[in-house]
């Protein structure tokens, strides 16, 4: 059986969870000249969460060269770049890679979180905000890596439930290898919080929860 | 796939059981235990356990081949059809409260009557200063997560077990040299894996050496050896056993043998009742899935039992 029908088999099946509408912004460049790699893949892996979703996914395609501005604003520097950007135009999670694979668990996690359903760490997140910094929590990930689903899952539940303090980058480093050079990484999950804080392996909510508080935490 | 939006997932109740980790005795347990109409919850600080950084695994009854990512697959969908509801969280302390238990994590508080830790193992490190040093820049623990980074490198594997040996060929897929750098005489792997060793071409063992040293420069790129000899790698894949996640265990006065593993009956029961434990983290002297399942549906049945007397009313 091909991966894929088994990967389109599992969206469907979990795509049936969401309750209600959300959107994504998806920055894509339709321009045929652009330095910009290939963004038709990973479109078509989110037209099968789309289609999959009874009308309750929304996917915002932005071309770049079209929406300069927003792309300004959003500081878009790749395609395609998946944005979750909650009413008060906080971006909560950025996706620099497909969400297929073993991906695809934690991917949908979030959209079911970012339309309202209920999120475990919200309490402890919350409780805790103003001892948080603004950060970011930059999360490597390869399509054949086993643990990096469970740190994309902790990252983006920890983004959601902050209110647009902590934002998530999912960076799959096989495609975008310059930013793995510019971390110097060939392991992962490698987690990278706010540019000083390395986590290297598979880490759990608490090293991470512990990164962002550092002694501050009130629980 | 987990009930990833928390259904059945209820923080106020007392569960009948809490099964503690992720990987094979853990969803035993929990399996058998929603099929003996328990309630029960599972929580992990990581899902899949050791097995499933394996890429292949050939001696799961009824499954021929399948790698450890795939058969912990298998196991999350069947967890999913009996609505069993898992948590990614680390418990830090248990307390007795009257009849019950209640767990502390960082995120949450639990009440539960019965435990079962399955907390396994991780893996086992060198011990050496510069292996932190290089964490993460060409050593590593895990080839089925690494191994990619190192296609047409050189790379070696440290250890002479089984799962070194699984290691080795998994990253000669890919990499242009593989070393087993091995301590002994001659390589512990199961005989079918050893001869696939010795079959493939890419993969020399180097015995009876041990590293003493990891040096670089931003990244690896060489090892020295015990005899002295600096000896040029890309990759240093760290597979020397592993060691029990029992530190909980231990201080909750759950008695561990001189190797830190929980000790446990033949009913999976230790020392403190209602506590019971299974796979890695206890003391059974052959580590396997297999053999984790099995003793995490052993302390599912005397969980059940253990409940069971206390006639609760709910």
């Amino acid at each position: 059986m091909p991966a894929s029908y088994v990967f389109k088999k599992m969206i469907r099946e979990e795509m049936k969870k969401l309750s209600r509408p959300v959107k994504l912004r998806v920055f894509i460049d339709k321009n045929k000249n652009s330095e910009f790699q290939d963004y038709e893949y990973s479109m078509s892996i989110l037209k099968v969460y789309e289609e999959a979703s009874n009308g309750l996914l929304t996917i915002e395609e932005l071309s770049v060269s079209e929406n300069p501005d927003l792309a300004k604003k959003y500081e878009v520097q790749r395609v395609p770049t998946i944005l979750f950007i909650d009413n008060e135009g906080n971006e909560l999670i950025r996706y620099l890679a497909a969400p297929q694979g073993s991906e695809i668990q934690p991917f949908i996690q979030a959209l079911l979180i970012f339309g309202g359903a209920p999120n475990y760490y919200e309490v402890a997140i919350r409780e805790n905000l103003n001892r948080i910094v603004s950060s970011t929590i930059k999360v490597m990930i390869t399509n054949s890596c086993v643990y990096c689903p469970q740190v994309v899952n902790i990252a983006s539940q920890f983004a959601l439930a902050s209110g647009g303090k902590i934002r998530t980058v999912i960076i799959d480093i096989m495609e975008n290898p310059d930013i793995g050079q510019i971390y110097d990484t060939s392991c992962v999950p490698y987690t990278v919080i706010n540019e000083k804080e390395l986590l290297v392996g598979i880490v759990g909510p608490k090293e991470i929860f512990k990164e962002l508080m550092g002694e501050k935490i009130r629980i | 796939m987990f009930n990833i939006d928390m259904e059945g997932i209820d923080l106020e109740k007392t569960y009948d059981l809490i099964v503690l980790g992720g990987g094979p005795a853990a969803i035993g347990c929990a399996i058998y235990a929603a099929r003996f109409a328990i309630n029960v919850l599972v929580v992990g600080k990581t899902f899949g356990g050791l097995i499933a950084t394996t890429h292949i695994v050939e001696n799961y009854p009824a499954i021929t081949s399948i790698s450890g990512q795939g058969l912990m697959d298998m196991f999350k969908d069947h967890m999913d059809s009996l609505s069993i509801p898992y948590i990614s969280d680390e418990i830090r302390s248990i307390d007795k409260v009257d009849d019950h238990f209640e767990l502390h994590s960082f995120f949450q508080k639990f009440k539960t009557y019965s435990i079962c830790i399955a907390t396994g193992s991780e893996k086992r490190k060198l011990g050496i200063p510069s292996e932190v040093e290089f964490a993460g820049r060409g050593v590593s623990y895990c080839a089925t997560c690494d191994g990619p980074f190192y296609k047409n490198k050189n790379v070696c594997v440290i250890g002479g077990s089984d799962s070194a040996a699984k290691e080795a060929l998994f990253l000669a897929q890919n990499a242009n040299k593989v070393y087993i750098i091995y301590r002994g005489k001659e390589i512990r792997a199961e005989p079918i894996n050893k001869q696939r060793v010795y079959d493939n071409d890419k993969i020399e063992i180097i015995y009876k050496t041990n590293i003493v040293e990891i040096k670089g420069d931003g990244k690896v790129t060489s090892v020295i050896f015990d005899n002295g000899k600096e000896f040029e790698i890309d990759g240093v894949f760290i597979e020397i056993g592993s060691v029990p996640n029992s530190d909980l265990a231990k201080r909750i006065g759950i008695e561990t043998n001189e190797k830190g593993e929980i000790k446990i009956n033949r009913k999976s029961e230790t020392n403190i009742p209602g506590i019971f434990a299974a796979g890695d983290v206890a003391n059974a002297p052959f580590k396997q899935a297999i053999t984790g399942v099995s003793e995490g549906v052993i302390a599912a049945y005397s969980a059940f039992d253990y409940v069971k007397e206390m006639n609760i009313e709910y």
